[in-house]
């Protein structure tokens, strides 16, 4: 987790906000409330609030678009239960936002994993002989829009991350749920995406977008490692 | 002595067996094929069966005794009794009667009897015996068939031995490797 308040105090102070003229009074504003340790010369409290926020949104939808990502971790979320033949969910339990891709589905009633099997085979126990296979397979897949399935209900698992919770818990400078090693690509990604005409450098704008790009690489560059538990919807054990 | 076991454990431990010979589980093509497992378990129960029924040394692992309500001489042929070893099954009556059976009925029909002994064999779907001193009609109660069994799947199944089992068992897991070949209906 990052906290919040990290992320502000560093950005205000990569992009000169930080009130102050001395050491003291800058050390005052760095390390107290930042409602007021901005100068207020260039940029407004809420834009660097809504840089904050949509450049955290976008490294979860990063780790979201990757199943096999070990920061997933820290973002999951689980759907509602879900009928054979259901939607596919677009919001977790919690109304969180899904972003990326599901890695993993489970029994409702007992969260069992399921393992991915062709829509036919779970036709066959559905749909075709479920008296003479019995009722003890949990297979899903996913066909576009829908989920199928052996069980009653199940549940999706995947990537949420909630706009409105996270800006509730920025207001209060509680945690974002990224993980902590990333927090410095994170400010270089804002840092990037603050630019105002004649107002900052360009070569300073560039210098962050490539310090971000190579930080967004080398985190994703994590994807090939095994996370515990991560289903997928690959053929594995199961 | 007969065992029962789940379905479940059947299919576990013939999955255990096929995705852990001789490789890693985890590289197995079968590992997710549950639904193969019992799609394959009526045909190695019928496989394993015929094959020991075929040869006199298991011949007894697979015997079972079958009570067969008769009425007025007839009744009806068990699904589970394998007709084709029916010539090896012994029979008797309540009564403790000396009984031989006849694949058709012309033998009995057309031959020479014998008052002391019953006579049995199969009209269509049913058993028809004809008791010691009695007519084709005249005996009410059961026939017990003595014969190569296939047991009936529910959700376990109660095999005649423990060996009995596991024989089943690890020819599912040869199967669902492609390993097995059915020989009997291969013969057939």
């Amino acid at each position: 987790m990052i906290n919040y308040l990290e992320i502000k105090r560093e950005i205000a102070l990569r992009l000169a906000q930080l009130r102050g003229t001395s050491q003291s009074t800058l050390e005052a504003s760095y390390t107290g409330s930042f409602g007021t340790a901005l100068d207020g010369a260039e940029i407004p409290l809420s834009a660097i609030k809504d840089l904050i926020l949509t450049t955290e949104r976008e490294l979860v939808q990063l780790v979201g678009n990757n199943a096999q990502h070990p920061a997933r971790s820290q973002l999951y979320g689980r759907s509602v239960n879900l009928a054979d033949l259901a939607s596919t969910p677009t919001v977790s339990n919690s109304g969180a936002e899904f972003f990326g891709v599901f890695d993993s589905c489970a029994d409702a009633s007992n969260n069992r994993p399921c393992t991915w099997q062709p829509t036919q085979t779970i036709a066959d126990i559905v749909d075709g002989a479920p008296t003479f296979f019995g009722t003890d397979y949990y297979y899903y897949n996913i066909n576009g829009n829908f989920i199928r399935t052996t069980r009653t209900a199940v549940f999706l698992q995947g990537v949420a991350w909630n706009y409105e919770a996270q800006a509730a818990l920025y207001d209060s400078d509680d945690d974002s749920p990224l993980p902590a090693g990333l927090a410095p690509v994170w400010i270089d990604g804002v840092s990037a995406r603050a630019a105002q005409v004649s107002w900052i450098d360009n070569g300073v704008l560039s210098y962050y977008a490539n310090l971000y790009e190579k930080g967004k690489a080398d985190f994703n560059a994590l994807a090939g490692m095994p996370n515990v538990p991560l289903a997928s919807q690959e053929k594995i054990a199961g | 002595m007969s065992v029962t076991i789940a379905l479940s454990e059947i299919r576990a431990r013939a999955r255990t067996i096929a995705t852990e010979m001789g490789l890693d589980a985890n590289q197995s093509v079968t590992i997710d094929n549950a639904a193969g497992l019992r799609s394959l378990l009526n045909h190695c129960l019928n496989e394993i069966f015929r094959r020991k029924a075929s040869d006199q040394k298991f011949l007894r692992d697979i015997t079972r005794n079958t009570a067969v309500a008769m009425t007025t001489g007839s009744g009806a042929v068990p699904d589970t009794i394998m007709r084709e070893f029916l010539h090896f099954a012994n029979f008797a009556d309540n009564n403790g009667s000396l009984i031989t059976y006849y694949n058709f009925a012309a033998d009995y029909n057309s031959g020479q009897n014998f008052n002391q002994l019953g006579y049995c064999y199969v009209e269509g779907d049913n058993f028809v015996y004809t008791p010691p001193n009695g007519t084709a009609t005249s005996y009410t109660g059961n026939l017990f068939v003595t014969t190569p069994t296939i047991p009936a799947i529910t959700t376990s199944v109660t095999f005649p031995s423990q060996a009995t089992a596991d024989d089943v068992i690890l020819m599912l897991a040869r199967a669902i490797r492609a390993e097995e070949k059915f020989e009997i209906i291969d013969a057939v």
